[in-house]
């Protein structure tokens, strides 16, 4: 016999479902307008896409191929081919899934070519065991004995330690480990959820969770070490 | 032994709805109830807007123009959008 609770649960799982699909379909639908723009070859369409997508597909072919210089080749040519097949895009996805799909698949390609390719299952870090948090910010009754940092108003155009702090962050990005980047720009630069980000990057669930976990934990400790510095103070995080 | 501890490891799990339905309702409660894990939450959703715009750095204009170029000879495909005009 269903209890109360059962029919909550049941019910809110129904609810997300049918969120996540209705998320998607608004995706979907609001890409119609505008991919029937790039059909037409609209040259401010293209332009816009290029401009939304171009740092995020860098970092994640970076990911892949390793140097900045073969990411940027990937990325020119993941855009040519994007540009020269929206005629054949069929619209059963998403106009951003299909553009990262194309990319994974170049970078994967030059990589292999290269004989560089490493599955980014086992590309991600030593340190995914690491709390999010050191155990001594927490009293032994578990509450906290050195509190977060409250980040509220942080600007990115801020300066602190003597850059705005989306450039520190950049370079933060930048140092994760390839599968901790490439997880944390689909999920959260790109927007893509866990279920399309583990199909994109060919990692378990679990997997996926972790090296999430982890990148962002790490870009959480250096801003929250860059706004509690006094001025001129060394910033000491590592990402 | 107070709830705070377990805060990081279930923050993303609440943030991106795809933590269990208990976790995330005892995640809710607390946040309600504790200022300190409130601001810890808070500042996962801060970095990762910092994470979106620092890559929203725009492409070098060349590129661009290069990647318009390949659409055909003299770009005779393209068709200047409205905002454009």
């Amino acid at each position: 016999m269903q209890t109360t609770l059962d029919l909550l649960r049941a019910s809110l799982s129904l609810l997300a479902v049918a969120a996540a699909a209705a998320g998607a379909a608004i995706r979907i639908v609001a890409d119609g307008d505008f991919v029937d723009r790039l059909r037409a070859g609209d040259a401010g369409a293209i332009r816009t896409l290029i401009t939304r997508h171009h740092g995020a597909l860098v970092g994640l072919a970076q990911s892949i191929v390793k140097s900045r210089a073969a990411a940027e080749d990937v990325v020119q040519e993941t855009w040519i081919a994007v540009i020269e097949g929206v005629g054949r895009f069929d619209g059963r996805s998403a106009l951003s899934t299909w553009i990262l799909a194309i990319l994974l698949n170049k970078a994967r390609t030059v990589a292999r070519r290269e004989s560089r390719y490493v599955p980014l299952s086992e590309e991600g870090g030593s340190d995914l065991d690491e709390p999010a948090v050191p155990p001594e910010r927490f009293a032994a009754d578990g509450h906290w004995a050195v509190p977060p940092v409250p980040l509220d108003g942080v600007d990115p155009e801020r300066i602190y330690a003597g850059r705005q702090i989306w450039r520190h962050v950049g370079d933060a990005i930048e140092r994760l480990p390839p599968a901790q980047k490439a997880v944390l720009i689909l999920r959260d630069v790109e927007g893509r959820d866990a279920a399309e980000t583990c199909r994109l990057l060919e990692l378990t669930p679990e997997n996926q969770r972790i090296l999430l976990h982890r990148a962002r934990a790490k870009l959480r400790n250096l801003v929250e070490q860059l706004v509690a510095a006094p001025v001129g103070a060394p910033v000491l995080a590592k990402a | 032994m107070a709830f705070c501890r377990k805060i990081p490891d279930l923050a993303d799990g609440y943030i991106d709805r795809d933590g269990s339905l208990a976790d995330r309702l005892r995640v809710g409660i607390h946040l309600r109830l504790c200022g300190h894990c409130r601001a810890y939450v808070d500042g996962i959703e801060v970095t990762r807007r910092l994470a979106a715009a620092s890559l929203a750095a725009e492409p070098t204009d060349p590129l661009v123009e290069r990647l318009l170029a390949r659409l055909g000879p003299g770009g005779d495909r393209l068709r200047s959008s409205p905002d454009e005009t």
